[in-house]
């Protein structure tokens, strides 16, 4: 099915973005294949490739060959790419041309011209396969991150490629939406279509992997089969720098806490408007220089609860204290930091160094504390690079300095592991214990197993809109 | 950088649907907001200036990287039948006019990436907003003025001489919209260089 | 699956709308104008927008008649929405229709599919950018970078990058994305374009938008002759 020989590419005057060296694997028929190597080993790079984005998008050098179905990618019409390919990234949202499901879920056959009732037939079929049944009138920005997922295989298998391509699936989604995805790509599978995913959460795909190949600074490293991957130890996995189900077992580090709690929430209860309860009677405690994880599954209120105790949103009901008194929303947005999940949006400085120190006057002490900051989160090389042009992991970075050298006692992150491997989630937590040991009060929303291990002296489980403490 | 050819891709396409969105949703903002903080008349004279602040950044970004002929007569064709769908169809034909009139603004090697060339579509672009006012008070005066008292009271009428017929009226509404495009052009450029080309997006 | 009409049938309406606004010589027949565009939303079922456009139209004309002669400029703003409000009447109807039924339409119309696909993502746009700021808005919060709400009018120039900036690189991010997106959902293909709608061009349709035309005729000359 996807053929490649001797594969090489280096972008055009992008000297931090790796590419591919000599690559060389061949892909059969009704196979599923993952892509694993730390961040910035090229697998992003080699789907760009095998998919024909690469030089169509993206400027550079091309050596080797690539055969998708028979035919290199580059000659393809856009009928033949749309009826060969189907594309899942990372982010749905920047993937949608429609409002609703099912608008989405045609577009691909209106655009091909498929004759009305052969696509409404064919739209059928993949909604039914998938369980998507009750979500066809819904507007799509309303719904979970694994219905946005679900919505975006639908709408890439509609006319039922020979090749889907998943970059990094399970991102975003929580236990049980990973588990139907697993389930929803092993139906595909027995269509016959062949799967290559790019991942880094490696074990939840072992139901349905034939093969896992490795890549090294964008070469081909290794190569392993299902059997032979899953009985790789923890040791062995970590030396290749992936994550293994253990990961984080060994890693927790004990949290400074002060005594005594810091922010304290009774019976807080919250809705968006025209929609039905989101947070219901909770009550919490969060202690001084404490680390709590939130968990639940997608679509229960973590972000809202994250955002409630930020201050970002003000709680219909119940009272929050802090330090015994209570405290307004205003307040606690000022005493608090919240890391959003997407970096893109809380990024304004031309550079690295300016940005841990926007927004404020920048005296002696500051600089020091950033300097400080540069050096604890490894950002010293990256001081001018424009954050804009920095990885994932490197953003995040960023951001958890800039919380770091802020005034605010209370740091929320959202999904802050969310599609990085297991060097830079283990960094993260190692930067989240920093933040503790500066006494300030970290809240984690996160599926990560690996997080919740090393670094959470308390786990918060929200489920069906109320707060179970662990 | 020279431009390699003319032809539009895809990317180009979908680079003008974003922006402009974008541009057009801040053209309304700047009206509406205007309009309820400096009352309809300031609005007038004002509303074109302030929404060209926050404009001309999007403008200039979006220029350079499509940097094809046709870019800012098609911003101006979809912006006026935007208006044309909210039922300003004379506010249609006035963008449809100055849209052309923007692309005579880029003639010349390498002009989508000059400030003088970027400034002065962009001014036209800006000024088509107000245009549809007092074009017609300096062409067809008489007609306009009757056309107007058909639905509208006396207080309305005389207002609207006032705002869109005096030569002070328009040289003010010309002045806060230049001012408001070299200001948003300046902005647009300098965020161009620090972030957008630093950044290599 | 609802029928739904042909969109360029409303679009003719539209237009007819639009011209007979712009000609019409008294408010008697503005009047009469808005009234046959609300029996037009309800010969399309639009019930909901019809009242709402009666309503604001109601509004609008009693605002006038109770505002001091001193307001003379805001009697300007008043009486421009009162005249285009049979157009967005229209408009509304146009626009509440699903965007693939619009592209169909425009494919009819013979329009390049890279204008049938500039059609869709502005159709799409439109709500994601209200999203977007919404986010970008919260991001600037979330980093405490305004605490009060003063803050903004004493940093003007941080506070305009603040808000200025992720937009434009959310913008050129999202252009990306949706290109490559794009690429897999066969946009450029040369097929005749299809939708899963099912349009009604009926008998009924037609004449209801030719006594919809003569309707609007009737009104410009019924003035054009008592003048």
């Amino acid at each position: 099915m996807v053929k490649l020989e001797h594969l090489s590419f280096h972008y055009e005057d992008e000297e931090n973005i790796c590419g591919i060296h000599d690559v060389s694997f061949h892909l059969p028929k009704g196979s599923c294949t993952v892509l694993c190597g730390t961040s910035g080993c090229g697998k992003t790079t080699l789907l760009r490739l095998i998919s024909g984005l690469i030089p169509t998008f993206f400027a550079g050098e091309i050596k080797g060959k690539i055969e998708v179905n028979g035919k290199n990618p580059l000659e393809m019409s856009s009928d033949e790419r749309a009826l060969t390919y189907g594309m899942v990234f990372q982010d749905p949202r920047s993937q949608f041309f429609m409002p609703r499901v099912l608008n989405e879920i045609a577009f691909s056959g209106e655009n091909l011209g498929i004759e009305r009732m052969q696509l409404l037939h064919k739209i059928e079929v993949i909604t039914r396969q998938l369980g998507l049944s009750d979500l066809m009138d819904r507007d799509l920005s309303r719904l979970s991150s694994g219905q946005k997922q679900k919505v975006a295989i639908a709408a890439a298998c509609l006319l039922n490629p020979p090749l889907l391509i998943l970059d990094e699936p399970t991102a975003n989604l929580d236990y049980e939406s990973t588990r139907s995805l697993i389930e929803i790509l092993t139906e595909i599978k027995k269509n016959g279509t062949t799967i290559l995913i790019s991942e880094h959460r490696l074990h939840c795909l072992l139901p349905i992997t034939d093969r896992y190949i490795y890549l090294k600074q964008g070469s081909l490293a290794k190569c392993w089969s299902k059997s032979d991957f899953e009985k790789m130890t923890l040791e062995e996995t970590e030396k290749y720098g992936l994550r293994h189900p253990d990961s984080g077992k060994n890693l927790f580090i004990p949290s400074c806490r002060d005594k005594g709690d810091l922010l304290v929430g009774k019976a807080v209860g919250f809705h968006y408007a025209h929609q039905c309860l989101v947070l219901n009677k909770l009550d919490f405690s969060l202690g001084k220089g404490s680390v709590v994880a939130v968990v639940g599954k997608n679509g229960k209120g973590k972000t809202t609860f994250g955002k409630i105790l930020c201050g970002l949103l003000k709680q219909k009901s119940g009272k929050i204290l802090y330090r015994d008194k209570p405290i307004s929303a205003a307040k606690r947005c000022r005493n608090s930091y919240f890391v959003m999940q997407d970096a893109d949006y809380q990024l304004y400085a031309e550079s690295v160094g300016n940005e841990l120190v926007l927004g404020k006057k920048v005296t002696e002490a500051i600089k020091e504390k950033a300097y400080a900051a540069m050096a604890l989160f490894d950002l010293t090389n990256l001081k001018d690079r424009h954050p804009a042009s920095l990885s994932g992991g490197e953003k995040q970075r960023v951001t958890l300095a800039a919380a770091y050298c802020s005034d605010a006692e209370i740091i929320v992150m959202d999904e802050p592991t969310s599609g990085l491997d297991a060097i830079n989630a283990k960094r993260v937590a190692k930067f989240i214990q920093l933040l503790s040991n500066a006494n300030k009060t970290v809240v984690v929303i996160t599926h990560d197993e690996l997080l919740l291990r090393a670094v959470s002296d308390s786990i918060i489980l929200i489920n069906e809109n109320r707060l179970l403490e662990g | 950088m020279q431009e390699k050819n003319n032809k539009w891709t895809l990317k180009n396409v979908v680079t003008l649907s974003v922006f402009t969105v974008i541009i057009y949703i801040l053209l309304m903002i700047g009206m509406i907001a205007t309009n309820i903080l400096l009352t309809p008349v300031g609005a007038y004279f004002a509303s074109p200036g302030i929404s060209a602040l926050f404009a001309g950044p999007f403008f200039i970004v979006m220029v350079n990287k499509i940097e094809k002929r046709g870019v800012t007569f098609l911003l101006s064709l979809i912006s006026g039948l935007l208006f044309l769908f909210m039922g300003q169809l004379y506010t249609f034909l006035v963008y449809v006019m100055f849209g052309i009139l923007t692309e005579l603004c880029y003639l010349g090697k390498n002009s989508y990436h000059k400030l003088v060339n970027n400034f002065s579509a962009f001014f036209l672009y800006m000024l088509a907003l107000s245009a549809g006012g007092f074009i017609p008070m300096i062409l067809i005066r008489e007609q306009y003025v009757e056309w107007y008292k058909t639905v509208g009271n006396a207080e309305s009428v005389s207002a609207m001489i006032n705002v869109y017929g005096t030569l002070h009226g328009v040289l003010i509404t010309i002045g806060i919209t230049l001012v408001g495009c070299v200001a948003g052009c300046l902005i647009g450029f300098s965020i161009l260089s620090r972030h957008v080309k630093k950044a290599r997006i | 699956m609802m029928r739904i009409q042909d969109p360029r049938i409303t679009l003719i309406s539209l237009l007819a709308v639009t011209v007979t606004a712009f000609i019409i010589s008294s408010p008697v027949q503005l009047h009469l104008l808005t009234g046959l565009c609300v029996l037009y939303l309800i010969s399309l079922s639009k019930f909901k927008s019809a009242l709402r456009s009666a309503v604001i139209y109601v509004c609008l004309w009693l605002l006038v008649s109770i505002l001091p002669t001193s307001v003379g400029s805001v009697t300007v703003l008043l009486f421009m929405y009162i005249r285009i409000l049979p157009m967005l009447a229209i408009s509304a109807a146009l626009i509440s229709t699903p965007p693939s039924l619009l592209m169909w339409t425009g494919a009819r119309m013979h329009l390049s599919q890279r204008a049938l696909l500039a059609m869709g993502v502005l159709l799409r746009f439109f709500t994601v950018i209200k999203l977007e700021m919404q986010a970008i808005f919260q991001g600037i919060r979330a980093r405490g970078m305004f605490p009060h709400w003063y803050s903004v009018i004493l940093h003007p120039a941080q506070s305009y990058e603040c808000l200025v900036l992720p937009l434009i690189l959310r913008g050129l991010k999202l252009s990306s994305d949706l290109t490559c997106a794009a690429e897999f959902r066969g946009v450029e293909s040369r097929a005749m374009r299809t939708c899963i709608y099912p349009t009604v061009c009926s008998l009924k349709s037609i004449l209801g938008t030719i006594c919809f035309i003569g309707g609007c005729i009737m009104i410009y000359y019924g003035g054009y002759f008592h003048g």
